[in-house]
C-alpha cells in the first residue's frame, strides 16, 4: 500500500486529475451497472395488474354474445319460415259462411240455380274440413263456367267429384262434391 | 492541536543529505541507519527534495511542539526569495548559537546545503579552519544574512562580504513558508499521513458511486411512485371494467333467457304451422284442371258425335254412360290416347276411363 501511495504521490497534477476522472467514471459505470442489476429490479413495479377475472368475464360475455347471435340467426330463420307458412295458412282463414256465400255468389253470377247444398265438417288438429255437396241445374256452358270460377276463386276448393246428368230436357243437373279448409285460429 | 506554526532551532536538528529516489519510510530508515540511531521511533524527519538530493533533518519527537506545522529553521528562508524580501539570487543564512555556527546556503529559492561548525573565539582562525569564505564563494552567495549582528558578522564584513540583518523575525518567515514548503518539510505528519492519496481516490470512488447510485435510486423511486399511482388508477379502472362486464353478463344472460323462451315459442308456432300445412298438403289438393279435363272430354264427345246420359269425374277417373249402344261402341272405337279404358259395361253402355298424365 505504501508503494502504491508512493507511486501515486509521485504523479504530477495532470496525471492525478486523469486518475481521479477515471475513478469517477468507473464509479458512475458501476453505479449504472448496480442500478440495472439490482436497484432497477427492486423498484420494478408492474403497472399492470392481473386481470384474470375480467378476462374470464369477457370470455363468458363473448360466449354469451356468440350464443345470442346464433340464436338470433335461428330465430330469424324460424321467423322467415313461420312467415312463409303463415302466408300459406292465411289462405285458409276464411270461415264456413264466407265459403257458402262465395259458392252462392259464383252460382248466381253464372245464372245457375242451386237446388241443395249440404255440408259435413271434420275437425282435426284445429283444422276444419268442410265437405260441400251441391246440387245445381243449368245449361252446359254456365255449369262449366261455374266450375271454372270455383277453380279460379280466391277461395280454395278441392273439387272431389263432378257429376253431370242429362235428366231434364232443357237443363243439365250438376252434382258437385267439393271440400275446403278452415284453420281454427287467428293469425 | 494548536493552529500554530513553529520552527525547530538548529541545535535540535540533525542534518543528513541523501541522493536518489526514496519513499518517505525508506528514506527515514536510511537516514536513521546512517546516523546510527538506536531508537528510530523517537525521531521524526522533515526533508526537502531538491533535484535528486534529499535534504533531511531529524529531530527528537519530544522536541516537537504540539502545533499545526513545525519546520526546520533551515527551510524557512525559502520564503525570502519567493516573497521578494531579498534582492540577491544566492544567499547564505548564518546563525551563531552558543558555541556553534550554522550556515544555510540557498540558490534563489532552492535549498542547497547546510553546514554546522564549532565556534572559536579566534575568528581569523575559525574562518580559515572551516573555509567559510571558500564555501561562500563555492555556493556563489552574494549576501550573508542573519537575525542578529555579532562579532562573526562584523568580521565577515571586514572581509568584504555583503551582510544583512533581517528585519523579519523567524515567526514571520515561518508563516510565509507555510504556503511554500510541502508536507515533507513539516515534522508534523499526522494529518497528511492519515489521509493518503489512495484513500482519497477510494473516497472519491465511493462518493461518486454513492452519489450516482443516490441519483439513480431517487430517479427509480420517482418512477416507482409514478408507477404505483398508475397501478392504483389501473386497478380502479379495472374494477369499473369488471363491474361493467359483470352487469353486461347479467343483461346478456337475461337476453339469452328471453331469446330462448321466444325461440321456444316461435319454434312451437312453426311446428304448429308446419303440422297444419302438412296436414293441409296431405289432405287438401285444390285442383285447377277440372274444367280443362271436362273440356277435353266434351271436345272428344262432340268430335265423335257421342251422346251421353251422364258423366262423372272423380280425381282422374271418368265414368261415362252413353245414351245408346251405337254411341257406346263408337266411343270404344274412337278412344283418345290420353284416356285409358279401365272397364266397360255393355248392358248399361258405361265406360270407365282413366286420364293418363303427361
Amino acid at each position: 500500500m505504501d508503494k502504491l501511495e508512493f507511486v501515486l504521490e509521485n504523479f504530477n497534477l495532470r496525471e492525478k486529475f486523469l486518475i481521479a476522472i477515471i475513478i469517477v467514471l468507473l464509479a458512475i459505470f458501476l453505479a449504472f451497472k448496480v442500478e440495472s442489476l439490482f436497484i432497477n429490479s427492486f423498484f420494478n413495479h408492474n403497472i399492470f395488474i392481473h386481470d384474470i377475472d375480467i378476462k374470464k368475464e369477457q370470455s363468458i360475455n363473448q360466449n354469451l354474445e356468440q350464443k345470442l347471435q346464433i340464436l338470433n340467426q335461428k330465430l330469424q330463420q324460424i321467423q322467415n319460415k313461420t312467415l312463409i307458412y303463415e302466408q300459406y295458412l292465411s289462405l285458409f282463414q276464411k270461415k264456413y259462411d264466407q265459403y257458402l256465400k262465395n259458392i252462392q255468389t259464383l252460382a248466381s253470377n253464372n245464372k245457375i240455380e242451386i237446388e241443395n247444398i249440404t255440408q259435413t265438417k271434420i275437425q282435426k288438429n284445429n283444422i276444419n274440413r268442410y265437405d260441400f255437396f251441391i246440387k245445381t241445374y243449368g245449361n252446359f256452358n254456365a255449369l262449366l263456367s261455374f266450375i271454372k270460377d270455383l277453380e279460379n276463386s280466391n277461395f280454395y276448393y278441392q273439387i272431389n267429384t263432378i257429376e253431370m246428368q242429362n235428366l231434364r230436357s232443357l237443363k243439365l243437373e250438376l252434382n258437385l262434391e267439393i271440400s275446403t279448409i278452415h284453420i281454427n285460429k287467428e293469425i | 492541536m494548536k493552529n500554530k506554526i513553529e520552527i525547530l532551532s538548529f541545535e535540535k536538528l540533525i542534518y543528513i543529505q541523501k541522493n536518489g529516489k526514496f519513499e518517505e519510510d525508506i528514506l527515514f530508515e536510511k537516514v536513521i541507519k546512517e546516523c546510527d540511531i538506536k531508537n528510530p521511533f523517537e525521531y521524526q524527519i522533515a526533508f526537502l527534495k531538491q533535484d535528486e538530493i534529499y535534504h533531511c533533518f531529524l529531530s527528537k519527537v519530544k522536541n516537537l511542539p504540539k502545533c499545526f506545522a513545525c519546520f526546520p529553521k533551515a527551510f524557512i528562508f525559502k520564503s525570502l526569495f519567493k516573497n521578494n524580501l531579498i534582492q540577491e539570487n544566492n544567499f547564505c543564512f548564518l546563525e551563531l548559537y552558543l558555541d556553534e555556527v550554522y550556515l544555510c546556503f540557498y540558490e534563489q529559492d532552492k535549498f542547497k546545503a547546510f553546514k554546522k561548525f564549532k565556534y572559536e573565539k579566534n575568528l581569523e582562525s575559525f574562518l580559515e579552519k572551516n573555509h567559510i569564505l571558500e564555501l561562500l564563494q563555492y555556493y556563489e552567495s552574494e549576501i550573508l544574512i542573519s537575525f542578529e549582528n555579532n562579532d562573526l558578522i562584523k568580521e565577515l564584513k571586514n572581509k568584504a562580504i555583503a551582510c544583512k540583518i533581517l528585519e523579519q523575525n523567524e515567526n514571520k518567515l515561518a508563516q510565509l513558508s507555510m504556503s511554500i514548503l510541502d508536507k515533507n518539510a513539516n515534522f508534523i505528519k499526522t494529518s497528511k499521513k492519515n489521509f493518503p492519496y489512495y484513500l482519497k481516490l477510494i473516497f472519491l470512488f465511493l462518493l461518486s458511486f454513492l452519489s450516482m447510485s443516490g441519483i439513480l435510486i431517487f430517479n427509480n423511486f420517482l418512477n416507482y411512485q409514478a408507477n404505483k399511482s398508475l397501478q392504483t388508477q389501473n386497478k380502479n379502472s379495472q374494477d369499473k371494467l369488471y363491474k361493467l362486464e359483470k352487469e353486461k353478463n347479467i343483461v346478456l344472460e337475461r337476453k339469452l333467457k328471453d331469446l330462448n323462451l321466444t325461440l321456444y315459442d316461435k319454434k312451437a308456432l312453426l311446428d304448429q304451422n308446419f303440422n297444419q300445412l302438412d296436414e293441409i298438403i296431405k289432405n287438401f289438393k285444390p285442383n285447377k284442371n277440372r274444367t280443362l279435363i271436362l273440356k277435353n272430354i266434351f271436345i272428344w264427345l262432340n268430335q265423335n258425335s257421342l251422346g251421353i246420359s251422364s258423366l262423372k269425374l272423380k280425381d282422374y277417373n271418368i265414368i261415362i254412360q252413353f245414351n245408346n249402344q251405337e254411341n257406346y261402341l263408337n266411343a270404344l272405337k274412337n278412344l283418345k290416347t290420353e284416356f285409358k279404358l279401365i272397364s266397360k259395361n255393355d248392358v248399361l253402355y258405361q265406360i270407365i276411363l282413366e286420364l293418363t298424365h303427361g
